[in-house]
């Protein structure tokens, strides 16, 4: 690995970048349904509609649109919702922190129960434990998310009064949502943790460090883990892009007002400045964590080079 | 700096402190974990003098400034902060709010006596410069973040001329009997804040009402509180929160819990459950909103009288208000609601299968019909049953029918872009006033699905103008009846508005006119 | 098992491998949990082929006033063993003809997402340079797009339909596939075996199916065993938002979405479909875990 990767690497995400913000605002505008329309209602004249289109300059052919829309991103201005009326920048800056709080508690729930647990089962595979927890997984993946969110609420909200309701605010608000939201990935990060590491485990140099008389505990954390990692990080990694995108059901499940919630509105009215920014943001951290990820690739799994 | 205006900025700036400092929710969510934790049992509640109602909505009523969203919601949550000129009373009479009086003095003018000594929530005296602003604002078309629909209700208006600091006349282009019952939906505004922040008004959001604004989270909650300075009675409870939680199981869920008082959009399948329980009763109203299948007048095979008749008496609207709506919707006899002047009992369509197949025979569609019929999802009250049944009651009648059904975005574009042959629509008349609630029928016939009876166009045009209400009356009435028997729709029923809540709240009832206004309402012990 | 540790070795043991394959599909495949799993998924496609003969009423025929029956109540039709659900409708008979789509668009969508992503991911890590630049940096825009705006987009391109549905789901999942085998590849890539092979002169071809693919197949089959309970869950939310299957179209996410609201007043109309989900995710799983040890050289049949 060098600076030079490094920098190739930078660059290639800038082109992508670029690609994607043609994409992106090609894409809102196929999707059919017109923001002008939706926003004047059904009493609207045709005058108020081309009125409204001019100030919002939606009455320019794509392409110079497009220009507009370049040479604001450049000067940092990400442009006003359609439906709010307000700066884009700050709706998403109001959003972001409930998105991110909900992201990171329900990954290191993921991480933190799944990776140990997978260890556990790879170890003792064959045992009870083993088959208790992976026929709990098969559980985790089969719940559709809204319902397993209801599921909860009814019962450590409304019987058990553990945990309120939704909406954000101390600790106690964040549990339900992450439990609901980690209970896909943990499955999977279990899953692939035990595969992963039985695979491993059954390699010839564990068998040789084991061999050795290198303790377990080195076996498995210095040499088996270690090679393990690779697929894991991957899955954590495309899972935490996913979730800043917006774990849009979650969200609207549990009132969390996050970038979720923001795109939903966004996209059911055809807002697209703000769809567009949102689409941004969430492209800009994926591949800001693929970055992340390939370089922890090498410093794995020192045998992958970059050519 | 003993100027009210200066003094009116010094409020305005605590007013956004107020948005900024409350970062975390904190403070706002603190007072709900207990009855997270605890369980707002009547132990629990009532610990403080001051009284907070919390309220759980359905969707996000999108900005503070009463100009930018029309929305039903919106319509009534910021009507707790922001007052027009008049406004209905319980009985739907209107009487006045910010106006003391008014008085039509020719075809094209009106006067309005303001109220003397009510001041905005940041100090500013509100007065005839208010009401010229707010008006000014909405039709000037100069400002882009204003939902150009505002204006579009008043748009009869000419200028407001200040005759004195508490006087207005209000010239109109036509004359209109409508006018005042439009102005029921402007909120005045103050012309110094509102005219410094422009499109931020959002971020200031002051008025002149019983409640101001202290904290606005998108998608979270608006916190209100009372105004000390408010020149009416002050309103029941202190403080009044409204949670917005969109999704249909949650707010049931919190209102069970008790971490909110009162819901709107009850699901009427948990109708039951809600009203047998000891802690929560339910309050419902049909409202004016009518719901119907609507279809291109002007387009085959609808330009045929037999098919609209058929589709009318294919429609089982008794079933589905007995089954769908516990018999809690009102079956429509007229296309306006019974409580809204010019309204006259008309029969209703009787659900007669033989008889929708034999008219579709008579019009040569004995061997079926395809019709592509869409519905929305989420928009109104038990909508997608309500879609589902009417496509079954269409095809046992031999229509072939195609449902599609989308999010009310896609929905909305679809049907203006004649995508579907036929849909599911809802109408609600906000103002109450027979020319709102008729203008589908000709000044808006798109939405109506292009109804054009001159006929029915030059009675409504009359109606709306002539000074005598009684003439008025009687002529919005003989166009109700063209209209019920030309069968320009699939009249189908009257959607209640349900609400949810715990047995200790009072003071609080559902309106015919949709509004959810909650001056009145408390929360025992 | 020699044959597994000096891989490089594995051509002149390539005689004795195809009886040795077979053996361990017997070995793995006779196994009770095993068979079970087949048989249920063999179950489920027979009723989904049957769905007519079987299903006791019209799976779209309302009956407002028998809505929300509890199972095995008599209705003025005809008995509901599952009970019906809002509009009246009978549940079993909407269970049985859901497991047509479900079925469909589950391992379809799986399958052609499936192969699309390890070809294209496998060619990415083998080939590397400028072929691997071009398509991780597609997959990273793909995954960059929020899921519903992709959905919307081509459904309104191409209208709603089982086949676009499939569709959508192929173009949104086949690049987690693409990563996860690439991963590999790049892990597999440079390990002895493999340069040892390519030393003896192995065609490009030869290496990858000999030598990367059965190394490769176990986080492949993790995970389209995951995708496929993940698509036919999700297909709900697509129902949901307009730009799934036509309405009124029997389907379990449907069925599992409308009957969310139901929970505490109507389980069964959830509950019903909810249960077939998971007996087709566990027989997917149960299968892929059977199969992941038919190909993967190195674990032992227990």
């Amino acid at each position: 690995m060098s600076s030079n990767f490094l920098v190739s690497r930078v660059l290639q995400s800038l082109v992508v970048l670029a690609g994607l913000t043609f994409l992106v605002f090609a894409l809102v505008r196929v999707v059919p349904g017109d923001p002008v329309r939706l926003l004047l209602g059904d009493q609207a004249t045709p005058e108020q509609i081309e009125q409204t289109r001019k100030d919002f300059g939606l009455d320019e052919s794509i392409i110079v649109q497009y220009g507009y829309f370049l040479g604001d991103i450049a000067r940092g201005d990400l442009g006003t919702s359609l439906r709010q009326r307000q700066p884009v920048t700050d709706l998403i800056r109001d959003a972001l922190p409930s998105t991110l709080k909900l992201a990171l508690a329900s990954i290191g729930l993921s991480v933190g129960i799944g990776v140990p647990l997978g260890i556990l089962t790879a170890v003792k595979r064959g045992s009870a434990i083993d088959s208790v927890v992976m026929s709990a997984t098969l559980f985790g993946q089969a719940l559709p998310t809204f319902w397993w969110g209801i599921v909860l609420i009814t019962i450590f909200s409304v019987s058990l009064r553990w945990f309120p309701t939704s909406g954000s605010g101390g600790w106690e608000h964040l549990v339900l949502p992450a439990v609901t939201l980690s209970t896909y990935v943990l499955a999977l990060i279990v899953r692939l943790t035990r595969s992963a590491m039985v695979e491993v485990l059954t390699q010839d140099y564990v068998r040789t460090a084991r061999a050795k008389g290198l303790s377990e505990r080195v076996v498995l954390f210095g040499h088996a883990l270690r090679n393990a990692a690779i697929p894991i990080v991957t899955i954590i990694g495309l899972q935490f892009g996913n979730l800043i995108g917006g774990a849009v059901i979650t969200e609207t499940v549990f009132a969390w007002p996050g970038i979720g919630l923001l795109a939903l509105n966004a996209i059911n009215s055809r807002d697209y400045p703000l769809l567009q920014a949102i689409v941004l943001l969430s492209a800009v951290t994926f591949l800001t964590i693929n970055l992340i990820i390939d370089l922890l690739y090498s410093m794995l799994d020192p045998r992958i080079r970059h050519g | 700096m003993t100027d009210p205006i200066e003094q009116g900025f010094q409020r305005l700036s605590t007013t956004r402190r107020k948005f900024v400092t409350a970062t975390g929710l904190g403070l706002g969510l603190s007072v709900t974990a207990p009855g997270a934790f605890g369980a707002l049992s009547s132990s629990t509640a009532g610990a403080q003098e001051s009284s907070e109602l919390l309220f759980g909505v359905s969707s996000d009523p999108v900005s503070m400034d009463p100009r930018v969203y029309p929305v039903t919601i919106g319509f009534s949550i910021l009507r707790h902060v922001y007052e027009p000129l008049a406004f209905r009373n319980d009985a739907m009479e209107t009487v006045p709010v910010l106006a003391e009086s008014w008085e039509r003095i020719d075809d094209l003018t009106w006067e309005f006596k303001l109220r003397q000594g009510v001041t905005f929530h940041n100090g500013e005296e509100f007065n005839a410069a208010s009401v010229q602003y707010t008006i000014d604002s909405l039709l000037s078309g100069e400002n882009s973040w204003v939902n150009p629909q505002f204006g579009g209700y008043i748009a009869v208006i000419d200028e407001v001329e200040a005759v004195d600091d508490h006087t207005v006349r209000i010239h109109t282009s036509t004359p209109s009997n409508a006018l005042v019952a439009n102005l029921t939906l402007i909120g005045m505004l103050p012309p110094v804040a509102a005219a410094e922040a422009g499109e931020d008004f959002t971020n200031v959001a002051v008025g002149t009402g019983p409640y101001r604004i202290d904290e606005y989270v998108a998608n979270s909650h608006i916190a209100l509180t009372t105004y000390e300075g408010y020149w009416g009675d002050p309103p029941a409870s202190s403080q009044i929160t409204f949670r917005i939680l969109p999704e249909d199981a949650t707010r049931l869920a919190s209102l069970e819990a008790g971490e909110v008082h009162v819901v709107n959009n009850l699901p009427i399948d948990a109708l039951s459950r809600f009203e047998e329980s000891d802690e929560t009763q339910v309050l419902s109203m049909p409202s004016n909103r009518i719901m119907f299948v609507g279809w291109w007048n002007d387009k085959e095979p609808f330009t045929d009288i037999r098919v609209r008749q058929a589709f009318n008496h294919a429609i089982d609207k008794e079933t589905i208000n007995a089954a769908l709506f516990g018999g809690l919707a009102q079956i429509a006899t007229a296309p306006i609601h019974p409580s809204i002047r010019g309204y006259t009992e008309m029969e209703p369509y009787a659900y007669d299968p033989e008889l929708a197949r034999s008219l579709l025979a008579e019009a040569g569609y004995g061997d079926g019909l395809d019709i592509a019929f869409g519905y929305p999802t989420g928009r109104y009250l038990m909508d997608r049953q309500v879609g589902e049944a009417i496509v079954g009651m269409l095809t046992e009648v031999g229509i072939n029918v195609t449902p599609e059904t989308a999010e009310w975005g896609t929905f909305f574009n679809n049907r203006a872009d004649l995508k579907y042959d036929a849909w599911l629509y809802g109408f609600g008349a906000n103002t109450m006033d027979p020319d709102f609630a008729l203008q589908w029928f000709w000044r808006a016939p798109a939405a109506g699905g292009n109804y054009d009876n001159p006929e029915v166009a030059e009675l409504l045009a009359q109606a709306d103008a002539v000074a005598d209400i009684d003439e008025s009356t009687a002529l919005y009435q003989q166009a109700v009846e063209i209209i019920w028997n030309d069968a320009p729709w699939g009249f189908m029923y009257f959607q209640p508005d349900v609400f949810g809540a715990s047995e200790r709240l009072s003071g609080f009832a559902p309106r015919v006119d949709e509004y959810f206004l909650l001056f009145d309402a408390e929360v025992s012990e | 098992m020699a044959e597994q540790s000096s891989p490089a070795l594995a051509d002149s043991a390539q005689a004795s491998e195809k009886p040795r394959r077979r053996s361990r599909f017997a070995l793995v495949f006779y196994r009770p949990k095993v068979l079970l799993a087949v048989g249920l998924l063999l179950l489920i496609v027979v009723v989904a082929l049957l769905a007519p003969v079987i299903a006791p009423a019209d799976p779209n025929q309302q009956s407002l006033l028998d809505r929300l029956s509890p199972p095995m109540t008599e209705t003025a039709k005809q008995k509901a063993l599952l009970g019906t659900d809002q509009l009246g409708r009978d549940v079993l008979s909407r269970v049985i003809y859901g497991s047509r789509v479900s079925l469909l668009v589950g391992l379809f969508s799986v399958v052609f997402a499936g192969t699309l992503g390890v070809a294209l991911g496998m060619c990415a890590g083998f080939f590397g340079g400028f072929i691997d630049t071009l398509l991780m940096r597609l997959v990273d825009v793909l995954l960059a797009f929020p899921f519903v705006l992709l959905a919307l987009t081509v459904v309104a391109v191409l209208g709603t339909s089982v086949v676009n549905v499939i569709l959508v789901f192929t173009i949104t999942s086949w690049v987690s596939y693409a990563r996860t085998s690439r991963a590999s590849v790049l892990a597999l890539r440079d390990t002895d075996y493999v340069v040892v092979a390519r030393a003896l002169g192995a065609s490009s071809m030869r290496i990858v199916t000999r030598h990367i693919v059965p190394n490769m197949i176990n986080p492949i089959i993790v995970l389209a065993s995951f995708e496929m309970a993940r698509i036919i869950t999700t297909e709900a939310s697509l129902t949901f938002l307009g730009v799934g299957i036509p309405p009124t179209t029997p389907t379990w996410g449907a069925m599992i979405s409308d009957g969310r609201q139901y929970l505490r007043d109507a389980w069964w109309i959830a509950a019903f479909p909810g249960l077939m989900l998971f007996l087709l995710v566990l027989s997917v799983s149960f299968i892929g875990d059977a199969l992941r040890e038919v190909f993967d050289p190195r674990s032992v049949p227990r």
